[in-house]
């Protein structure tokens, strides 16, 4: 029997806002063999308070770890005190710029194991199996880790979030970084704009693949999404080409979506596309090819070719909304 | 400058979704016949990012290392025609079905073999398992530092400054050499041959290494069991929009979206 008890969520924060993905980390650790607390680790700014309010998920015990640039290895320590200090047996963060190089170099220094980008976890007889996408979305793998503490990334959107309550007042532990000390620096950092709503963000995402034939395309896709108050993301053939920006590329290299509505417009459905938008709630495809991957998880399909089907679903969407 | 780049043989991960399928009771992807297995698209950007140091420093060496079990000469020696002086195929039956930790392992011991080094290249993930993990275990392995999903790499002053892709958009790293870098896709494509690379390969032979030659202990312990693996269950009830023509069909499909309240 190992020594080890309760759950360790590590999460981050912005200027004292907690990461919206919190709540679905500490919804995580509910589906997860419950052995002892669940406590939490806050790295970023502002984290004293942030770290206070995980009392809200019944967090008693919280370590503020303050730091502008949210770096692994200017992290690791800091988070290393704060696992010795709780012997979690578990340790669970977002499958996010930070978490995804966190987990296997805190796995490295800690003697164990990660398992990254999971989508559920499940109490098998007291033991947490972990299940994740392999093999570009094609296939799942159950897992178990059989050191401690073990740790997970939890994919975005995969679990429903936890509900904050009234919960309780933690205590907090600062834990400090080494002043100006770092082996491996960020010099600067650059966040390229994305116009309009982001594809992770939007209710509505229509996205385009490689048979919109080109930018032009595109173009069409956004008049309706514009329409809808949605997003417009793609496969990513077109993000290759440039028709249409890396940034809303959808996938497994590219971003994980769970809107209420996708509009597949001349995608086929790799696995690899797919893997990005398994969560989304109702799925529309419109395709050519009647054999068309897409076809086997979309809701409602339409086979014909969309040069056809589109101009006529704007039109009408407008005289519905009114837009 | 020394390059060591990791190069992962994987079966073609670009197979249609139809014809993947897995033996649940091996626990293993059964390869459809006469598709043949490939060099792992995101190692193929960390080939790519090594050629692309070469070209601005000229005299540099790249080895490629790749570690597997019944890995294919003629398909992994691709690296030698377009560039990489040396390849060390490592390949041994006990390399098959290896955790994260245990590759990384057993990568380290390869590596340290290998000899000198100032950068190790690989990809930011395989596309058989996804993990994500190898490169940065390694790191943790041959305690270096590392940097992941880098898309440019440059060499500044006996420092390393790489563009990491980030999800907001890119961060700019400096880190010290030696070090390791994880690639993204966004470095770009892996160029194409030239003909005299292509000639000059024909007649080098890579290096053979089994697991006793780099000293891998033999049923090393996995930190992760894999339970099951299986298919998820796609529900395949795609209710078609009706319509006599493709423009009515949108029209319908606006007004089933605006029943469903979804616009
Ligand atoms: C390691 C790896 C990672 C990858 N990561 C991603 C990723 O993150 N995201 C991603 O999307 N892909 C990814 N891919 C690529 C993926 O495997 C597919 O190649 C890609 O998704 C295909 O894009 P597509 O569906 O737009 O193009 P295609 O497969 O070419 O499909 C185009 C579709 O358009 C239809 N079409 C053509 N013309 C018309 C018309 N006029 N009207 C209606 N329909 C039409 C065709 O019938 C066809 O089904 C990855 C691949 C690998 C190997």
């Amino acid at each position: 029997m190992s020594e080890n008890k309760g759950i360790l969520i590590i999460t981050t924060a912005a200027d004292g806002k907690t990461a919206a993905s919190a709540a679905e980390l500490f919804g995580a650790a509910s589906s997860a063999a419950p052995a002892g607390a669940v406590n939490a680790a806050v790295i970023g700014t502002g984290t004293a308070a942030a770290a206070l309010e995980t009392g809200t998920f019944g967090v008693s015990r919280a370590f503020a770890i303050e730091t502008a640039e949210r770096l692994p290895g200017t992290v690791i320590n800091a988070v290393i005190s704060a696992v010795s200090a709780l012997k979690p047996y578990l340790i669970i963060m977002a499958e996010d710029d930070l978490g995804r190089d966190l987990a296997p170099m805190l796995a490295s220094a800690l003697q164990t194991a990660a398992v990254t980008d999971v989508v559920s976890l499940k109490n098998e007889n007291g033991q947490t199996v972990i299940t994740r996408p392999v093999y570009g979305g094609n296939a799942l793998a159950d897992y178990v880790i059989e050191t401690e503490p073990q740790i997970i990334t939890i994919r975005p959107k995969a679990f429903e979030p936890a509900a904050a309550g009234n919960g309780q007042t933690p205590e907090i532990t600062e834990l400090s970084l080494p002043a100006d000390e770092c082996s491996v620096c960020l010099v600067e950092r650059f966040e390229v704009k994305q116009e309009g709503l982001r594809i992770e963000d939007a209710k509505i995402v229509i996205g385009g693949g490689r048979g919109l034939g080109g930018p032009e395309g595109f173009a069409q896709l956004k008049e309706l999404a514009d329409l809808v108050g949605g997003s417009v993301g793609a496969s990513r053939p077109p993000c290759d080409q440039d028709w249409w920006p890396e940034s809303a590329q959808i996938g497994i290299t590219g971003k994980v979506i769970a809107p209420d509505l996708y509009i597949a417009i001349g995608i086929s459905g790799s696995s690899q596309h797919l893997s990005g938008v398994a969560g989304a709630k109702t799925t529309v495809a419109i395709n050519k090819d009647p054999e068309a991957n897409i076809f086997n998880s979309a809701t409602y399909g339409i086979v014909a070719d969309w040069k056809k089907v589109l101009p006529a679903l704007t039109v009408k969407v407008r005289e519905l909304t009114g837009n | 400058m020394d390059i060591i780049v990791l190069v992962k043989q994987i079966p073609d991960p670009e197979i249609p979704p139809a014809g993947f399928k897995i033996d649940p009771v091996a626990k293993k992807v059964v390869p459809p016949a006469n598709v043949a297995p490939v060099i792992d698209p995101y190692s193929e950007h960390a080939l790519e990012a090594a050629l692309k140091l070469k070209d601005v420093n000229p005299g540099s060496r790249i080895k490629a290392v790749s570690l597997g079990s019944g890995l294919n000469k003629d398909l992994i020696k691709k690296t030698l025609a377009l560039g990489a002086d040396e390849l060390i195929l490592v390949d041994d039956p006990q390399f098959t079905d290896m955790d994260c930790a245990g590759l990384a392992a057993a990568l380290s011991l390869a590596v340290r073999k290998t000899g000198s080094f100032d950068i190790i290249l690989t990809g930011r993930q395989a596309s058989d398992w996804d993990n994500g993990q190898a490169g940065l275990l390694l790191a943790g392995e041959l305690d270096l530092p590392v940097v992941s999903r880098v898309r440019k790499i440059e060499l500044t002053g006996g420092k390393l400054r790489v563009e990491k892709v980030t999800t907001a958009g890119y961060d700019v790293i400096e880190s010290p050499l030696p070090a390791l870098v994880t690639v993204s896709s966004e470095i770009g494509k892996l160029r194409l041959p030239n003909i005299k690379n292509v000639l000059a390969a024909k007649k080098k032979e890579p290096l053979y290494w089994k697991a006793a030659d780099i000293g891998a202990a033999t049923g090393a312990a996995g930190r992760v069991k894999l339970l099951r693996l299986y298919q998820p269950a796609r529900d395949s009830k795609c209710e078609a929009i009706p319509g006599d023509t493709p423009e009515e069909q949108g029209v319908n499909l606006a007004l089933k979206l605006r029943e469903l309240k979804l616009v």
